[in-house]
């Protein structure tokens, strides 16, 4: 339904007197990426399967040493506020304020349906942010794409990692994880 | 890098939502905005040709019409549960409330006229289809870049069937207001 012409956009302050004055109702699964509340896909069983293994090898491998944030949301400007599917930060006291961008050790998506999303919108978003290692688990063609290096709104270094391969994010060489494990 | 509108769904605002928005003060009236397909569309600032095409069409039907037909500048219409434009001129059937109790909504139009000399390409495109859809009868365009006025009716689908182009010292009329006749110099100025 999306027209081209510039259009109002809003910040996070006004995204959040949205959802307290009842205007975004609480069921609705959105986030905020520069300035426009996107909708996001709804979660098949593939996608949640996925996401669920990837935070208990996460968990079994680094215990408490880092926070899991799990379709939880980051605050990454005034106007982005998205919701990755796995969020890797450093450990905090989160129960006042999201996660910002430097406390984000990783983010993670995983991509069924939404693959150019996540190519576009989400790096653009990310990259903004300084966000140092974004990962996309790419089901539709069974690899994990690695961004790394932030430079502008995209990523200079990228790098896809097939099954039977194994992957580390660079800032915890610990956490090995095995492509096969990722997308079962 | 540039983001390509077909790659993620944006959140479509609806009319309810939009005047919510208004009501809770999130969208005030620094905000140039109309509702259009469900985007919040900015419009795009006036020129002074554009705003005496405006100011001219205005004063003709309101001294032609004498308050048998409501004249609104820049007032929203309501199309659907997605679009409120508000469009340069809309003549509008008479309502003793000044249509105080809800926004005029398509039924109630005669006649739709933007002005367009930068917007042209939105004003044939994507709000003559809203438009077109709504069943507005008559849509003009007053097309300041080539010296014409397009005059729209018979609504089907997405647009219109019948399309006239008028030149100058042509004249026209609404076909809901056959005696309202109007030289198309006097428009264009």
């Amino acid at each position: 339904m999306a027209t081209p012409f510039p259009h109002r956009k809003f910040t996070v302050a006004e995204y959040y007197r949205m959802a307290e004055t009842g205007i975004l109702l609480p069921g609705e699964r959105l986030e905020l990426i520069e300035g426009e509340i996107i909708s996001m896909a709804p979660i098949g069983p593939r996608h949640a399967m996925c996401v669920d293994r990837i935070d208990e090898l996460i968990r079994e491998q680094l215990g408490r040493t880092v926070h899991v944030r799990v379709q939880n949301p980051i605050r990454l400007s005034n106007n982005t506020e998205p919701e990755p599917d796995i969020t890797l930060a450093k450990r905090a006291d989160y129960s006042t304020r999201h996660p910002v961008g430097e406390d984000v050790l990783l983010a993670l998506e995983v991509a069924d349906t939404t693959l150019e999303k996540d190519r576009t919108l989400k790096q653009k978003a990310y990259a903004n942010a300084q966000i140092p290692e974004f990962w996309i688990v790419n089901l539709s063609e069974d690899v994990v794409e690695v961004y790394r290096n932030p430079v502008g709104d995209t990523y200079q270094d990228v790098r896809i990692v097939s099954r039977e391969e194994t992957l580390s994010p660079q800032l915890l060489p610990n956490l090995i994880l095995s492509v096969d494990e990722i997308i079962g | 890098m540039q983001l390509s509108e077909a790659q993620f769904e944006r959140y479509p605002i609806t009319t309810d939502i939009y005047h919510q928005m208004i009501k809770q003060g999130i969208l005030t009236s620094n905000d140039k905005i109309e509702l259009l397909e469900g985007d919040l569309i900015k419009m795009s600032a006036m020129g002074p040709r554009h705003l005496a095409s405006i100011n001219r069409l205005t004063e003709f039907f309101i001294l032609q019409l004498q308050g048998t037909v409501m004249v609104s500048t820049q007032g929203p219409v309501e199309l659907s549960q997605f679009s409120e434009p508000e469009p340069d001129v809309l003549l509008l059937k008479k309502r003793d409330d000044y249509y105080r109790s809800a926004i005029p909504k398509a039924e109630d139009a005669l006649l739709v006229i933007e002005v367009a000399d930068t917007t042209l390409s939105k004003d044939r495109g994507v709000k003559l289809s809203a438009y077109a859809r709504a069943k507005i009868v008559e849509f003009w365009i007053v097309n300041l870049q080539d010296d014409i006025i397009e005059v729209y009716t018979n609504p089907t689908g997405n647009s219109y069937q019948t399309v006239r182009i008028v030149h100058r010292h042509e004249t026209l009329a609404p076909v809901s207001l056959p005696a309202v006749i109007l030289e198309a110099d006097e428009i264009l100025g």
